[in-house]
């Protein structure tokens, strides 16, 4: 397979003619696989004549990094609908790797995967749910102190960071698993919260920024089941002390109507 | 207008080197992703992590710069083991650019592809990779191949000396990784200290680390790099940059710092060197008068000043007339060149509190050249590799000063004045990291960045004066036309450690 790589810090000058080659379509390799790297600042993405050459020919394109992803990174959004866009009417597929940096292992995976077994399952962003399918909290080493509801409440603290700020509920990646630079850590191993990198609310998180707590409404849906059993404990409570009233009120209807009823049956 | 260009490979962000018809030799990156603009309206932990965007060798010492900067202005609590620790971290991003630079960014400037061709050693990869090279067509080896002034042996040693570097990088980013998260992102610096948990685990890691290293970084990347200077006896003069060094050296106790602040200006006055330095040994008051008085010139670039309420002191203007670059131009009383020369030589001026290593001596005995005039393609490159030396070795004897359970971050979160300013600095690989930073309410509305590629990469000030990198690529009149002489441009180039993700950011 043969890959071409475009960097819009690169392509928007000269330098990208090593790569496109010199626009003569009989040099370019057919269906390559292509792998986009940034975004301009400006709407002028789609105007790109080698990105343009490329597009028409290549077999899928990858987006690689939060920039492309998603384009919240001081470039332009629209710049990446137009490119999506174009890429739909050519029924071109394609697939969204984000991240602060991209995992290396996830690039070579889905290339190997494009290789050799087609098209990667996806999810509605268009990343793949080999590496993006589930949430970083999920299988974060601190999950059982979040079970056990015990959270950090300064840095270097023992405990779930959810209070810290950590976004490890609502990001989506395999930082947990594949850790970082040959497995030695990540963000959370090292002390740090996951400042969900690779969702496309980064890095404004609805107005939260990386370190803002969400509302404990919206955290209370995270919560685990040691977190929940006092609360299903309360209700467990309140079922059960309804059921003692009802029977108490039921008893003493019962009293009441009795003897009632023996006036009507002698 | 301009006649020729090249592309500079292994340059972060992409590099053209433009020459016009009176062959002037000029730089140009693409447009600004306007990091200073998404800083604004963010917290200062929200900035820690943005700045480190700038570029992947100096995102660290973005993100120190940053904090320096929030903790001169508030009331933090620094934490003795989380600064060791934030040492042992810049210490470590220094070494393993410096490694990753050299073997990976200089060298194959020197020593072609297909030199590999011909290896004959015991290494298994090494061999395979030489039979698949040897393996090209004719048009791809005459592509990748040029001359070179190494022996067979050199260029054998030089190759399995590559490989070992890799292996030392392996190592380095673990470490940094367990300091930081994700390497070359750091997730842990806090206010006051580190987040990273001070366990008997990691400081065994770190150790062993550092010993998985130390051959690689302490034997055989200087050595390399004074073989290349052997080899290539013109680097000692190739790239002269001006005559004015500047180090913002390093925040703390003086001999925890590893670099002293200060500016060299080499001019010889009535056979005397004149030299100013901007602060004292321990480069602590001097920082606030370097930070005031610095500037940057957007005279020949494509910005324009910015109304006084905007949250940058100047916005993007595509279609100015003249302009010719997309960095802007720091400047103090002139062109400052920074880097590891620039600290070496600061560090010279500096040495009568005997707290910083003399390199600039040694310099000066390998290159044959005046201290003031050590800036050199040659001194740049070697000043790099003894500087890494030095800085592992100065991890390892500050690791011995933490022990597993020392508090490395404050229990109390800081509170600064809601409204304020402040500076701070940091010394990266590439040279001098300098921000500014205005706040109300806890939160930013003007940051302002100096990036190591700026001061170096910089475009024309008002006065004409070139840039540092501009100064050295036309000092020797240079003809990008012809193969082998734009290949002594990216020599010149990578001399200088350039990022262009980082000059522009």
């Amino acid at each position: 397979m043969r890959l071409i790589h475009l960097n819009w810090n690169i392509s928007s000058w000269e330098a990208v003619e090593p790569l496109g080659g010199s626009g003569n379509s009989k040099e370019l390799p057919d269906a390559p696989l292509l792998v986009l790297e940034a975004l301009p600042a400006k709407d002028t993405y789609i105007a790109n004549v080698p990105l343009n050459t490329w597009l028409e020919r290549a077999r899928a394109v990858l987006f690689v990094g939060s920039a492309a992803c998603y384009g919240t990174l001081g470039e332009s959004p629209t710049a990446l609908h137009q490119l999506e866009t174009r890429c739909h009417a050519l029924q071109l597929p394609w697939i969204k790797l984000p991240g602060l940096p991209v995992p290396p292992h996830h690039l070579i995976g889905v290339i190997a995967q494009l290789e050799f077994y087609g098209m990667p399952a996806l999810d509605a962003q268009q990343r793949p749910l080999d590496y993006y399918g589930q949430t970083v909290c999920a299988a974060c080493e601190r999950r059982g102190d979040l079970e056990i509801g015990r959270f950090a409440q300064t840095w270097g603290e023992a405990g779930c960071m959810l209070q810290l700020g950590c976004k490890g509920p609502w990001t989506y990646n395999s930082c947990p698993v594949a850790r970082w630079n040959g497995g030695a850590s990540w963000c959370v191993g090292a002390g740090g919260i996951c400042t969900g990198c690779s969702e496309a609310s980064y890095p404004d998180h609805a107005g939260m920024g990386l370190y803002g707590r969400a509302a404990d409404d919206a955290l209370a849906p995270r919560l685990g089941l040691w977190q929940a059993l006092p609360r299903l404990g309360g209700w467990i409570f309140a079922l059960a002390g309804m059921g003692v009233l009802l029977r108490v009120a039921a008893a003493l209807w019962g009293r009441a109507a009795s003897p009632d009823t023996r006036r009507e049956n002698p | 207008m301009s006649l020729l260009r090249i592309a500079i490979p292994r340059v972060e962000g992409g590099l053209v080197l433009v020459q016009d018809a009176q062959g002037l030799i000029r730089l140009q990156t693409a447009a600004p992703r306007g990091l200073e603009a998404l800083l604004s309206g963010r917290t200062i932990l929200d900035v820690l992590q943005l700045v480190q965007l700038c570029g992947a060798d100096t995102g660290v010492h973005h993100a120190l710069a940053a904090l320096r900067a929030w903790e001169r202005a508030g009331e933090v609590e620094l934490l003795p083991a989380g600064q060791v620790l934030r040492r042992v971290l810049e210490a470590l991003a220094i070494v393993h650019a410096q490694l990753r630079h050299f073997y990976f960014s200089a060298l194959p400037d020197y020593l072609p592809p297909q030199s590999l061709a011909g290896y004959r050693g015991g290494d298994p990869e090494l061999r395979a990779a030489a039979k698949r090279s040897a393996q090209r067509s004719p048009s791809d080896r005459q592509a990748q191949n040029f001359p070179h002034a190494f022996s067979p042996a050199e260029v054998q040693r030089l190759w399995e000396n590559q490989r070992e570097a890799l292996r030392a990088l392996h190592a380095l980013q673990g470490m940094l990784a367990r300091l930081g998260g994700k390497y070359p992102v750091v997730m842990t610096f806090v206010p006051g200290g580190m987040a990273t948990r001070l366990e008997p685990q990691l400081l065994l890691q770190l150790r062993h680390g550092l010993e998985a290293t130390h051959y690689a970084v302490t034997q055989l990347l200087p050595a390399d790099c004074e073989l290349l200077l052997q080899r290539y006896g013109v680097l000692h003069a190739l790239g002269p940059g001006p005559p004015a060094l500047l180090s913002a050296g390093m925040d703390g106790v003086e001999d925890q710092a590893f670099f002293v602040a200060g500016i060299v200006r080499g001019e010889r006055i009535n056979g005397a060197e004149r030299r100013e330095r901007i602060d004292d040994a321990a480069g602590q008051p001097g920082l606030e008068a370097f930070s005031t008085a610095y500037s940057e010139s957007i005279a020949q670039a494509f910005y324009r000043p910015a109304p006084a309420q905007a949250t940058v002191r100047a916005i993007v203007d595509a279609q100015k007339a003249g302009a010719v670059s997309w960095i802007k131009a720091p400047r103090l009383r002139g062109t400052l060149e920074s880097g590891p020369i620039a600290r070496s030589v600061v560090a010279h001026f500096a040495r009568q509190s005997g707290a910083w290593p003399e390199r600039a001596g040694l310099l000066v005995e390998r290159l044959k050249r005046p201290v003031h005039a050590l800036n050199t393609a040659g001194g740049r490159l070697l000043a790099g590799a003894w500087e890494a030396r030095d800085l592992l070795l100065r991890v390892a004897s500050l690791l011995e000063t933490l022990t597993p359970g020392m508090p490395t971050a404050p229990a109390r979160a800081s509170t600064p004045a809601l409204t304020g300013e402040s500076y701070g600095h940091a010394e990266a690989a590439a040279g001098t990291v300098a921000h500014r930073v205005h706040w109300k309410a806890g939160r930013v509305t003007s940051y302002d960045i100096i990036a190591p590629s700026a001061w170096n990469g910089s475009s024309r000030a008002e006065d004409g004066a070139a840039g540092p990198l501009e100064q050295a690529l036309n000092a020797g009149s240079h003809s990008l036309a012809s193969k082998a002489e734009a290949r002594i441009c990216a020599r010149i180039v990578h001399s200088f450690r350039f990022s262009a993700s980082d000059a522009t950011h």
